[in-house]
This record gives structure tokens, C-alpha cells and sequence, in this order.
């Protein structure tokens, strides 16, 4: 819900539950003081009755017919125990012209004359007044619609205009890449504090964040070029120390021990490193490569490997594939896929590699149970050093991050499954059908 | 031997590593190598100025300058000299530069001697023996052009990977090359399976099956637990 909405609906429900309650109690209000001020009317008029027929003067002959021509009707009666005091009522009345109901306001009294009662009953129509309150009431809740409809877009206006300063930043903020290594520049001289503050405060902290980051890809970089050179110098020596003629069994062994230790390390630091460039999105050079060429490339290197193990190896090529990536990244994305489930397999075990228009699905036999969700995380196969650094498939995860690609890991007994999940590039839309170099 | 002529090829290693150049040049002078040594820009431009070499292994990064800017010189003097650029930044644009430059071949550091022979025969073959495309070694006679193995004039029919590795013992003719060489060299960028050595097992027992099967059984001797040694 926006800010603007949510200020807004506030409003608009205080002002609905005013306008319900306040209308109906305001025609209440209205009502009774009409019905007053009509008693009063007819009290008056009873007295001037009540004069009247005191002194004889009043015309019975118009008063006391049925049918009511006039406003007053006089009849005598009987029994004095009827007698009550003034009682007021109202009541419909059909006017035969137009069959309207009318309301009118009565007044019932007895009145005594020369030992004579009279009863009296004095009438006044309340159709204006009715009239005139329904006037007023709708007067009413209009200007009162009006006033809230006014209120409420005042406040939106205001609100916007004010909320301005923040939406801009808000958008900066969603627009901040750490790859693009600059901070925010937002404007510091917005009038209200807590925007400049807020804008100073995010300012700062986005340029702390992107010297940060340059420095870790920098100590990255750094570790792993200058930690080669040492390296290649153990290396160059353990070469030379191989071809000593006076080289022992034990001797070799250890040599050999020391070799495979720089190795390790010296990749270790590299896949660090690409894992590092990759984050940083430091491959944006792309081609379209042809995935079925890709697998068959690296498919002739570990052909080999995969008869040794007696492993099975089922291709299926459904569609030619072409995806839009770095070159690099796609052959060492196919060849880490490839390479887990050879690695991971078992003596005289299968391979299934399914090719789809979008979807790449290897499958391979392995261990009898699914792996660890956090199988894409780093050094997760800390317990198998000699397979490899552990950086594979997190590396794979990386790639698929950078590319607009997707991998997910199920197992389906006997399968450990694979799926790479990519967006083809269409025929027409193809650059240069690159392949990858070797 | 290698080459038209028994003259020993002459290396130029530009590298201010001390300890790195001896044991290169410790390690290609018993591979049959003639080699002298640079450890700066300065002396590099000054014994290219001297002597023709057949090699030059250039290290990138030098104290007193950019080994890429020794590149530029060498090829603004139309020099011959093949150029294996080593550096310690093993990035795929650092390579493309370089190779660009008009280097002709880029290791990345560390590197195994055994790697740094092949490419060096790798080179030299291209830059100097045009029309002579046979390299012998025993029974065995390769046709370079044809990419085509003979053993006793018996063909051998090897997939690349195989003949790679043909080409790579013979550079590294009676030398113990270790298995991790191989698994490098064999893999190329794929280092997740560089510490796979049955992937080397693999090749080299199918090379060597098919070697043996026209007659040439001794030459891959297995040394130690190291690796491998090429007899002939």
C-alpha cells in the first residue's frame, strides 16, 4: 500500500462514518425544532379558539363539519370525563388531488363553555416544513461532501509534494548497483530535515559500501595474483627436483605431497578469484554460444574418464540451444556440470544429459540419498578434499546468477538431476554463431 | 632430436624472479635448451639487441617496466622471436591482450616446466620448421601437417587428446613429468578436473595401448607415484 493510500483511506473512513452519523442526526435535530415551533403554533391557535367560543363569537357552522375544509374542528360532546389536557400528535393525511400522504401536526384538547364541552382539534400541515428540512439536510451534507472531498485531495497534493524528496530517493536507491562502483548522489539540500538527513546518511553509507566492496575485490585480486608468483617458484622447483636421477621412492612421494598441495592452493585462490570477477560482473563480453557444441567439446576431453569408470553416458540432443553469455563462463558453467556428475557418480554408473530448447537436465547416479540443500554454497564438501575445491558448484550458481540463468538440484532415486534452466536466443535475433575457442 | 639442425635452440628468459629463472633455465638447459637469462626490461632490450633468439619466455610484470610494452618493441623490430608471455595474473583479458600484442603463446603462472618445453617445441616448430613437419623420436614419426602417427610406418590412429599428449612426451623426452602436469595440460582451462588423475590414467593407458599395439611397448614408463617418464 502506498503512503499517499494509506494516509487517504484514513481520512475518507473518518470522513464516511461523519457523514452517516451527522446527516441522520442533523435531520433529527432539525425535525424536532420544526415540531416545536408547529405546537406552539397550535397552542397559540388554541387559545384564540378557546377566546372565541367564550365570548360566542365562534362559527360553528365552518368548524365542526367532517372533512375538515378548515384547520380547526370544534364538535360538542357528552362527557365531561373525557376531558383530558392538549395532546399532540401527528398524522397522514391522503390529499385526494395528487393521493400524496401529508403529514400534519394535530392538537386534541377538550375546552369547556357555559357548561358545555367542546372537543377541539387544530391542525397544521407540516408538508413545507418537511420540505424544507430535506432542503436543508442535503445543503448540509453537501457542502460537508464537498469540504471532505477538498480536505482529502489537499492532503493528497500536499503529501505528494511533500513525499517528493523521498520517492526520488527511494528510486535512486533502487537503481544502486555496487558493480556500477559508484555511491549515490543524492541531494542534499532538500528542505525538510529528516529527507536531508536521510539522504546525507544513505550519501555516505552507499559510498562506504562501494569502497568496501572495491577493497574486497581488490584484496581478492591481490591475494590471488601475488600469491602465484611464490607458488610457481615451489612449483618450477619440485620440477626440477623430479628429474634429480638420485630421487628416492619416499622422496618423490613427498615431493609429490608438496606438488599437489600448490596446486590445490594456487587454484584454490583462482576459483576464488573468477568467483570474485563474476560477482562483480566483471564478464560483459557476450556471444551466443551453441550449447550442444559446448557439451560435445567437453564431452571428447573426459570421454576417456567416463570408460574407465564404466560409466554409462546417455546424450540426448532434443534442440540446438544457442544462449546469449560469456564464452568462458558457458564452457566453465558445462564443464563443472559435467565434471560433478562424473565425480560424483559411482563404479559403472549412468549419465544422462538431456539437451531441451531451454532446459539442459544432467543426471547421474550417485550416492543413495539426496544432497544438502546448501549444495551451491561454498566449501560444502569439506569432507572430500581430493574432489575437487568445493568452489564448483557455487561457482555454477554464480555463472547462472550473472547469465539470467537458473539451477536447481533434485534427486529421484537412483538420480542426483540437474537443471539448468536458460532463455534461448531466438534464430532471427543470433549474433555471429560463436563457438567457444579451445 | 628435434629440429632441422643439432644446433641447441636459444632461449631468452626475461624474469626478475631469481629463484624461478634458475630453476627455468635449470630445467630447459638438460631438456636441450640453450638459455639466457634477464631479470629486467633493460637487460632484456639489451640482449635482444645482441643475439637472436629462437624463444623468448616473458614475464608480464618486470621492476623496471611492463613486459607487454618489451612485447610491443620486439614485434615495432619485426623480430622473429616466438613469445610465451608468463604472468602471475592468470585473466582471461590479461591473455587476450598479450596474444594480441603478438605474443604467440601466455602461461599463467605457477606453471610446470614440462608445459613451458611443449609449448616452447610448440612454438619454435611453427615459427622456423615450415615445410619440414616430421618430428621422430625411436619408432615413433610424427607427421606435424597431417597430424598423423607412425610407429615402425604403421599408422596410429590417435583421437586429438592422444596426439596431444604424444606431442607433449615427446617435448618432454626423458623427463619424469608428473601427473598433475599431464592432468593440466590435458584439461587446459578445465581445472576442476585437475586433481582428477584418472582422467590421465585414462589417455595415457589409451595411448599407450595403441602404441604398443604397432609395436612400441616401452617407451611410457610409470615413475614412482609421480608420473610419467617418455623413453627413446
Amino acid at each position: 500500500m502506498h503512503l499517499l493510500t494509506r494516509s487517504t483511506r484514513t481520512y475518507v473512513i473518518y470522513a464516511s462514518i461523519m457523514m452517516l452519523v451527522a446527516i441522520p442526526l442533523c435531520y433529527l435535530l432539525i425535525h424536532y425544532l420544526f415540531i416545536q415551533d408547529a405546537d406552539e403554533w397550535l397552542l397559540h391557535e388554541k387559545d384564540m379558539v378557546v377566546q372565541q367560543v367564550q365570548q360566542h363569537q365562534f362559527d360553528f357552522s365552518v368548524s365542526h363539519a367532517p372533512g375538515w375544509q378548515t384547520n380547526v374542528m370544534i364538535k360538542p360532546i357528552q362527557h365531561p370525563h373525557e376531558i383530558r389536557s392538549d395532546q399532540f400528535y401527528t398524522e397522514y393525511v391522503r390529499n385526494p388531488l395528487n393521493h400524496e400522504q401529508v403529514p400534519y401536526r394535530v392538537l386534541s384538547s377538550v375546552i369547556a363553555s357555559n357548561g358545555n364541552y367542546y372537543q377541539v382539534l387544530i391542525r397544521i400541515s407540516l408538508i413545507d416544513s418537511e420540505d424544507l428540512i430535506q432542503s436543508l439536510v442535503l445543503t448540509i451534507g453537501m457542502l460537508w461532501a464537498l469540504l471532505f472531498i477538498g480536505w482529502i485531495m489537499l492532503s493528497r497534493i500536499q503529501s505528494r509534494r511533500l513525499w517528493r524528496p523521498f520517492y526520488h530517493t527511494l528510486e535512486q536507491l533502487k537503481q544502486f548497483q555496487l558493480n556500477q562502483h559508484h555511491a549515490l548522489q543524492l541531494p542534499e539540500q532538500e528542505t525538510i530535515q529528516e529527507f536531508r538527513e536521510l539522504n546525507q546518511t544513505l550519501n555516505h553509507l552507499t559510498a562506504h559500501i562501494v569502497t568496501t566492496y572495491q577493497h574486497e575485490k581488490e584484496f581478492t585480486e591481490n591475494m590471488a595474483h601475488e600469491m602465484q608468483t611464490p607458488l610457481s617458484i615451489i612449483q618450477s622447483q619440485i620440477d626440477c627436483l623430479l628429474q634429480d636421477k638420485y630421487l628416492n621412492a619416499a622422496h618423490a612421494e613427498q615431493l609429490q605431497h608438496i606438488h599437489q598441495a600448490v596446486r590445490r592452493l594456487s587454484r584454490i585462490s583462482k576459483s576464488l578469484l573468477l568467483l570474485t570477477r563474476i560477482e562483480h560482473h566483471q564478464f560483459e563480453e557476450i556471444a551466443d554460444i551453441e550449447f550442444s557444441g559446448l557439451i560435445q567439446k567437453n564431452l571428447l576431453l573426459i570421454e576417456p574418464l567416463i570408460e574407465a569408470r564404466g560409466l554409462q553416458l546417455h546424450y540426448q540432443v532434443y534442440a540446438c540451444p544457442v544462449v546469449r553469455m560469456h564464452p568462458f563462463l558457458a564452457d566453465v558453467l558445462i564443464s563443472n556440470l559435467l565434471s560433478n556428475a562424473v565425480r560424483h557418480n559411482i563404479e559403472s554408473g549412468d549419465i544422462k544429459i538431456d539437451l531441451m530448447s531451454d532446459i539442459l537436465c544432467i543426471r547421474n547416479t550417485g550416492i543413495a540419498q539426496p544432497l544438502e540443500d546448501d549444495l551451491f554454497n561454498r566449501y560444502r564438501t569439506r569432507s572430500h578434499p581430493e574432489q575437487g575445491n568445493g568452489l564448483g558448484l557455487s561457482i555454477v550458481r554464480e555463472i547462472c546468477r550473472t547469465s539470467g540463468m537458473h539451477i536447481h538440484y533434485h534427486y529421484a532415486a537412483p538420480w542426483h538431476v540437474f537443471e539448468l534452466h536458460f532463455q534461448p536466443v531466438r534464430i532471427e535475433d543470433r549474433i555471429t554463431s560463436q563457438m567457444v575457442q579451445e | 632430436m628435434y629440429g632441422l639442425t643439432a644446433k641447441a635452440m636459444k632461449i631468452l628468459i626475461v624474469e626478475d624472479e631469481k629463484a624461478l629463472q634458475q630453476s627455468i633455465m635449470q630445467y630447459l638447459n638438460t631438456a636441450g635448451f640453450q638459455c639466457e637469462s634477464a631479470d629486467n626490461f633493460r637487460q632484456a632490450l639489451h640482449l635482444l639487441d645482441e643475439t637472436d633468439y629462437d624463444a623468448i619466455v616473458l614475464d608480464i610484470m618486470l621492476p623496471d617496466g611492463d613486459g607487454l610494452s618489451l612485447l610491443k618493441i620486439l614485434k615495432e623490430d619485426k623480430k622473429q622471436e616466438g613469445v610465451i608471455v608468463v604472468s602471475a595474473r592468470g585473466d582471461v583479458d590479461d591473455r587476450i591482450l598479450g596474444l594480441k600484442l603478438g605474443a604467440d603463446d601466455y602461461l599463467s603462472k605457477p606453471f610446470h616446466m614440462a608445459e613451458l618445453a611443449a609449448r616452447l617445441h610448440a612454438i619454435i616448430r611453427r615459427k622456423q620448421f615450415q615445410g619440414m613437419n616430421e618430428l621422430k623420436a625411436g619408432e615413433i614419426c610424427v607427421n606435424l601437417e597431417g597430424r598423423e602417427v607412425y610407429v615402425n610406418g604403421l599408422p596410429v590412429n590417435l583421437t586429438r587428446k592422444e596426439y596431444d599428449l604424444l606431442l607433449f612426451f615427446l617435448a618432454n623426452k626423458n623427463r619424469v613429468i608428473s601427473r598433475q602436469a599431464l592432468a593440466e595440460h590435458l584439461c587446459q582451462d578445465h581445472q576442476e578436473w585437475f586433481d582428477d588423475f584418472d582422467l590421465v590414467y585414462a589417455h595415457v593407458k589409451n595411448l599407450k595401448k595403441k602404441l604398443a599395439d604397432r609395436g612400441c611397448t616401452d617407451c611410457i614408463k610409470s615413475v614412482y607415484g609421480i608420473g610419467y617418464r617418455f623413453i627413446c
